[in-house]
Parts: C-alpha cells; structure tokens; sequence
C-alpha cells in the first residue's frame, strides 16, 4: 500500500479515459475514492467542519468514506448532474440544486489539489480566454473573428481568402437516422450570406496551411505530444472527423513552444490540458486551442506516452518536471 | 446509471450548460429526440455532419466494479474492464420504454472535446 494519501476522482462510472488512472492508482497501491457529483445528495453523505480555517470532514458513500484533510488530489473529469429524490417538485428541485452547487459544490472548491480547479476549467475552456491569452503568452494564433453578423463574417472570410467555421464547443444535433456533429469546416464568403449567422455567436478563422499538426499534452509540466499526419480530405480539415485515417507519431516539443505553453498554462491555472496546434510548412507552430478537460487516452493507446502515468504522479503529489 | 437514475436529473443536460457543479461543462443526458430543421437553424449547425465510427454502447451491457472503482462492460458472457475494451469513441444511448433509442450522453465519449 503506498504512503500516499487518499485521491478523489470525480466523474460518472462509464468513463474509460479516468478508469486508465485508476488502474494505474490501483496497481500503486494508492486509495482512492471515485465517485459522480450525480450520487449527491441520495447516496452520497457529506460532512465538514470549518477548523483552523480548513474544512475538515468526509464523504461517504455505501462503499466507503474520504477524509477531505488527507487528499492528496483531486481529478475533475466528467462528473454529471446532481440527482435528488424522484417526488421533489420542480421548485423544490430547483431550489436543491443551488443548495447542492453552493453548498456541496462550494466545498470542493475550496479544497487544494485539483487537477483542474473546475473552475480554472470552466474558464480556460471559452476559445475567446485562451486565443487572447495564447497571443498574449507568445504564441502564434491565426486570425480570428467571433460574431454573430453575416456581414462582419463575410468581410472577414473575404479578407483572409481562405477560412473556417468552428464550434465552440458542444457536439451536434439528432436527426432522423443518427446523429451529427460540428467539425471545423472550410467555408466561403458567399455562404457568410447566410441570414442564420446571426441566430447564435460564430467563430471564423483563417485557414493555415497544414504540414501536420500536434496534439500537445501537459500533465504538471511534462509533455506529451504526438505528430498527427492524416490520409483523407476530412481529416486535412479537421482530423476528429476521420479518427480511422490519423497517423501519430512521438515528437518533441520546441522549447519555445514549451516555454509559452508553460507561461498559457500558469495564467490559466491549469496543471493538465490536452492542446491543438498546426505546423506550417515552414515548420512554424500555430495555436488553435486548448482543452481544459480534454480527452488523452486514445492518445496514449495509440503511441505509447504514458499519460496516465504522469497523471497518476501528479494527483499522488509526486513532482518532476521536464 | 440506470434510466431511472437520469430521469431523475434536474433538467436534461443541455450542454455546455455550466450551472450543475462550479463551472466545468455539465455532463449528461440529452434530448435526441430528433427534430426537423427550422427555418432559422444556427448557421454552424448547418454544417453538422455524420461522425466517423462511434462504437454504440447500449447502457445494459455496463456494469461497474466496486472494488476496483473502474467501469466494465459486456463481452460475451463476461464483464471485462471498459477501458480495455473500447478505443475511446463510444456513444452511449439507452433504451426507451417504447423501444425508441434516447439519452444520448452529451459529451460522446469522442476521443477529443
């Protein structure tokens, strides 16, 4: 049994990418306590005391229980919605759920040791925040324009020539026969005419030139990045869409590059996060935007970095840096 | 989770709906009833398209290892760790009462968000 105290993960139980850390912490011999913030309030119990200007406490589910005071990390990963009694009214719910955020919420915040704070989370993960501050930090970011004016888009697309509609986030939308989701898709000015740009806030951004592009992993200041070469035309424009055609290969990260993402992460608080980048031609890094609470473990499958490892040491408290 | 579990969830997660727990996106149930186009559908909407290979998971064949702390699902007759099991890019839906396919998790477990 390793020396190491308790870690607290949170996420919902099907959840493959933060089962790769358990297994990790499991086979270390560290205890840890996973747990959905969906188990709150009917199956999970929670307890704190204010002393010394700490809270001192516990959860506790059927299975086992946490000393808050012996925490050693914290993993925010995919944690769902709280789940109150079934014969609460509407109202009633309501009125639970501010309590439960507040209250149960509030406390976690106040603890240390996340691996990320959510709220860094739900900061950092805005594109506006993190383009404005990657600038800000050192690094390249192509040009780029939010709005919901047809107009203004038009203008833009037609200045930079060649450009992109990307999501801020979220997946799609259900139709008859599935589902379909958002990538970045090259667009051109003529359909900037359309009225429905301004039905909700878009991001354009110039198109760059591709010689690959990396996909940069940081976990407590080490690096992890995996060159991505893709083979289909859906995949030039955005390989999320065509995960079968990627080619990833290990790559060094220029100390430049390093040393900006290091300044991008400590302005936004950040210990991990999973970041996108275009190299140029001219072997030039362009970023393109950072996941807060990014997926990491397909990235590990398929070269090899240990990912998980690394997360592991840093919720352990275990620190070595590159 | 069980369906009765989520249908018990304050609202249908709707993301990037960020009230649930201190800011961090809400992770959950959504509506996928399908729904026709409006006339006004959200410009970037409009460039939706069909994801690449997502492994559908159905929710009955889940299961969860107390001990361990890790998710497992159903290979055969066997329930095997999830994590060895899927390449990361699932899609997990459940079955309605009417036989209808909903509650799709809102952050498909793509490989990327």
């Amino acid at each position: 049994m390793s020396a190491a105290g308790p870690v607290l993960i949170l996420t919902h139980p099907f959840d493959p990418t933060a089962d790769k850390v358990v297994d990790e912490l499991n086979h270390r011999g560290v205890p840890l306590f996973r747990c959905d913030t969906a188990e709150f309030p009917e199956k999970l119990s929670v307890g704190a005391e204010l002393r010394d200007g700490h809270w001192s406490g516990r959860l506790q589910t059927s299975q086992r229980c946490l000393e808050l005071n012996q925490v050693t990390g914290i993993y925010y990963r995919r944690p769902t919605a709280f789940e109150f009694h079934p014969d609460l009214s509407e109202d009633e719910r309501r009125w639970a759920a501010i309590q439960a955020r507040m209250g149960f919420g509030g406390l976690l915040a106040s603890l240390d040791q996340w691996l990320n704070h959510p709220h860094h989370i739900g900061y950092a993960e805005y594109k506006p925040v993190q383009l404005r501050h990657a600038v800000a930090c050192g690094l390249r970011v192509p040009r780029t324009l939010v709005t919901n004016d047809p107009e203004t888009a038009r203008a833009f697309v037609t200045a930079v020539g060649d450009a992109v509609c990307k999501p801020f986030g979220g997946a799609g939308v259900s139709v008859d026969n599935g589902f379909r989701h958002v990538f970045t898709t090259k667009v051109t000015a003529g359909q900037c005419a359309d009225p429905n740009i301004s039905r909700t806030m878009h991001i354009f951004q110039e198109w760059m030139p591709k010689e690959y592009e990396a996909r940069v992993t940081v976990v407590d200041g080490h690096f992890f990045t995996a060159r991505i070469d893709t083979t289909s035309e859906a995949a030039q424009v955005d390989w999320r869409s065509d995960y079968q055609s990627i080619l990833y290969t290990v790559i060094e990260t220029p100390n430049l590059v390093r040393s900006c993402v290091r300044a991008l992460l400590d302005f936004l608080g950040l210990r991990f996060a999973a970041l996108d980048f275009i190299v140029d031609p001219d072997g030039r890094w362009w970023f393109l935007e950072c996941n807060p609470n990014g997926q990491w473990a397909w990235i590990e499958e398929e070269t090899g970095m240990p990912i998980a490892s690394a997360l592991a040491d840093a919720l352990e408290g275990v620190h070595n840096h590159d | 989770m069980s369906d009765k579990s989520r249908s018990n969830s304050v609202g249908v997660g709707i993301f990037p709906a960020s009230d649930h727990f201190p800011l961090g996106r809400a992770y959950g149930c959504i509506n996928t009833t399908p729904e026709p186009a409006s006339a006004v559908r959200p410009f970037g909407l409009t460039l939706a398209v069909p994801p690449s290979t997502v492994t559908r998971v159905d929710s009955a064949d889940l299961g969860y290892d107390e001990d361990a702390q890790i998710g497992l699902i159903r290979d055969g007759t066997d329930m095997v760790p999830l994590a060895k099991h899927t390449d990361g890019q699932t899609s997990t839906v459940t079955q309605g009462g009417d036989g209808q396919t909903t509650n799709r998790d809102s952050d498909t477990d793509h490989r990327e968000d």
